[in-house]
């Protein structure tokens, strides 16, 4: 068991910088998820804690230790990679023993291990097949078990359930919590699933371009996303956002979108007050824009004209994709329920949004004002 | 409609592969045509190989294959072409595989020079060293020795195994070398245990070829032996040709015999080698 702290961590391949000053706390037993879209220095950060790349400046240090210098086979790291790495040469059981027997244990010691490990994921009746006869969630398996074998302080994980079909990831995703809490092992997972990560992490690391953009639990990104990238990369289907202008009015404080004005609501306006008259990114999650019944009562200050552009019916949710019937066209999609099947390509509708769940971005910097 | 059309594709289907399939057994004959002839004239007559070179043998002459073992001291030279061929073989592959590993996969300055220098043996035919070559031998008293045979014959075969070594261990996937690290394997540990039963086919395709080379070599012993005693099989077998006369039924019986170590070789490691040709072509 052991806390991972990586402090002020850059990597440089030539010119690029791929990981910039990068600080984190990893807590003991914590699960938690760096994600970003690919290119972003997440599966390169976790390389440098397995020790497969060499940290340009910066330190990382496992529990106590400093381990820069460390060999990746000291570290008491182990990892699952994507593609499962397994050893395609060796059965099941060759492979989940393989880092037992490099250490030299004993060859009791080892069937111990590997038979109580192999238990705890199902995977007894395997053992003797190579990883050619095995399936994907299988060999996923095996990959997951070859790293609680060893019994490290850390996990690593590189998007492990990126190769699975759909439903497998869902049981494989359910799997790996319940196998965390059994075994309260540090573990650090990346992804580019932003769905992963929420329903995973205890805590999440959004990755952009090297830089962590926030670090948080699930709730406090969504709730209060820091900047636009944060908060149009956690949730699904994204957040609208429209280039709008804040106006004062009769006392009170108007997003003027061109074409449709809305309310903020009374006590935004102390957060948001030194921003009147200039450019601002206005945000609204799709799941607070409302065609039909709305937990808020609609008014003029909440409520604006909108064109159907397309349904797309999801089961249970239907995606609606609207544009404002005015020439300055903003597209914004709303999250409604199944009574918005019935909407036809360029009907003219009324959508309300909750305003209270509204974000606002500056528009240069697209740090969030509140 | 959908089903004639099928048929249709079924029917040229058929075509193709019957015609694949013919210009297959032609080749095929074609191949193994001169062998078949060359142990049917085995068990002829010098006289019948002339008169009748294409029926079969009358009488089958099995003495003919008594008579070519003592006369070639066919004896020796196998055992000769069997410690050349392995003595030279085997340190192809281990010292190509040792140098293979670290030109594909780590990462040094003048990793491609070697490379090249190393390769650079594969364009150079021996006839062109074959001077300087005799005289090095001599210095080092390895003239009519088999060692002189040996030391030649592997330089002469790392390059092209390391060609192929070098290609084969690329395509293994880098993850699997990065998990061998975090379980704990130094860089000789992830070679041994790893990358080498890994490279089953490889080694067994570039194993076989390289016995084939040194197997039918004949010029180098040429250059290097003249004691019947140190003779390989190649060599031996010119004791059948004399400056006016070739006695062909005891060479042929003598080839054939020279050939069957290599058929055993080849059936002995033939699974692994057509993979080894096939390697990559399908994702697994």
């Amino acid at each position: 068991m052991a806390r991972v702290l990586i402090k002020d961590v850059s990597k440089r391949y030539g010119e690029v910088l791929a990981v910039k000053d990068m600080n984190l706390d990893v807590k003991d037993r914590e699960f938690i998820v760096l994600v970003g879209p690919s290119g972003c220095g997440k599966s390169t950060t976790l390389r440098m804690i397995a020790g497969l790349e060499v940290i340009t400046s910066g330190e990382i240090y496992i529990g106590d230790r400093l381990i820069n210098d460390v060999p990746p086979k000291d570290r008491k790291v182990a990892m699952v990679f994507q593609e499962y790495a397994l050893y395609p040469h060796m059965t099941a059981y060759d492979n989940i023993a393989f880092g037992l027997k490099v250490r030299h244990e004993s060859r009791r010691e080892i069937d111990k291990k590997v038979r109580r490990a192999a238990q705890m994921l199902e995977l007894t009746e395997l053992l003797d097949r190579k990883p050619a006869l095995l399936s994907g969630g299988e060999r996923q398996r095996v990959a997951l078990c070859r790293a609680i074998v060893r019994n490290p302080d850390v996990f690593l994980f590189d998007e492990p359930l990126s190769n699975l079909d759909a439903k497998l990831r869902t049981q494989a995703r359910n799997d790996l919590i319940k196998l965390h809490r059994r075994l309260g092992v540090t573990s650090i997972y990346v992804t580019h699933d932003q769905t992963e990560a929420m329903t995973m992490g205890d805590r999440v690391a959004v990755l952009s371009h090297g830089v962590i953009q926030q670090v948080g639990t699930p709730g406090e990104l969504y709730d209060h996303p820091q900047n636009k990238h944060v908060a149009g990369f956690i949730g699904s289907p994204a957040m609208n956002f429209i280039e709008c202008k804040l106006v004062k009015k009769d006392g009170k404080i108007w997003i003027d979108g061109k074409g449709f004005t809305v309310k903020v609501p009374d006590n935004y306006i102390p957060l948001i007050e030194s921003f009147i008259n200039k450019e601002i990114i206005f945000g609204i999650r799709p799941e607070n824009v409302y065609i039909g019944r709305a937990p808020v009562s609609s008014n003029e200050e909440n409520t604006i004209p909108a064109v159907v552009e397309m349904v797309e019916p999801l089961g249970t949710e239907v995606v609606v994709h609207l544009t404002s019937p005015d020439p300055g066209k903003h597209g914004f999609i709303s999250l409604s329920g199944r009574e918005a099947l019935r909407l036809r390509r360029g009907e003219r509708i009324k959508v309300i949004f909750d305003l209270s769940k509204m974000h606002a971005f500056e528009k240069d910097t697209e740090k969030a004002i509140m | 409609m959908i089903q004639k059309f099928s048929f249709s594709i079924q029917n040229r289907n058929n075509i193709t592969s019957l015609s694949i399939y013919l210009f297959l057994i032609v080749f095929t004959v074609i191949l193994i045509y001169p062998f078949i002839w060359m142990a049917l004239s085995s068990l002829k007559s010098s006289r019948e190989i002339f008169l009748s070179p294409f029926s079969f043998p009358k009488k089958l002459r099995i003495s003919n294959y008594f008579e070519a073992w003592k006369r070639c001291s066919f004896g020796v030279a196998l055992r000769n072409s069997v410690l050349v061929s392995a003595g030279s073989v085997l340190p192809i592959v281990f010292f190509s595989s040792l140098a293979a590993y670290p030109i594909a996969r780590m990462k040094f300055s003048g990793r491609v020079f070697i490379l090249i220098f190393l390769i650079i043996g594969h364009m150079i035919p021996l006839q062109v060293v074959m001077i300087p070559l005799a005289i090095e031998l001599k210095n080092l008293h390895l003239m009519n020795t088999l060692l002189g045979l040996i030391l030649p014959l592997i330089a002469k075969g790392i390059p092209l195994t390391l060609i192929v070594l070098v290609g084969f261990f690329q395509d293994i996937p880098l993850e699997i070398e990065d998990a061998a690290k975090i379980d704990g394997c130094s860089e000789f540990g992830i070679f041994w245990k790893i990358i080498l039963p890994l490279s089953k086919p490889a080694l067994s395709a570039t194993l076989i070829f390289q016995i084939m080379f040194t197997w039918n070599e004949f010029l180098l012993p040429l250059v290097v032996i003249r004691r019947r005693a140190v003779m390989t099989i190649p060599l031996a077998v010119q004791a059948f040709t004399g400056q006016d006369f070739v006695e062909w039924e005891y060479r042929f019986a003598a080839l054939t015999l020279a050939i069957i170590p290599i058929v055993v070789a080849y059936f002995l490691f033939q699974r692994q080698f057509v993979r080894g040709l096939t390697f990559g072509a399908l994702k697994e």
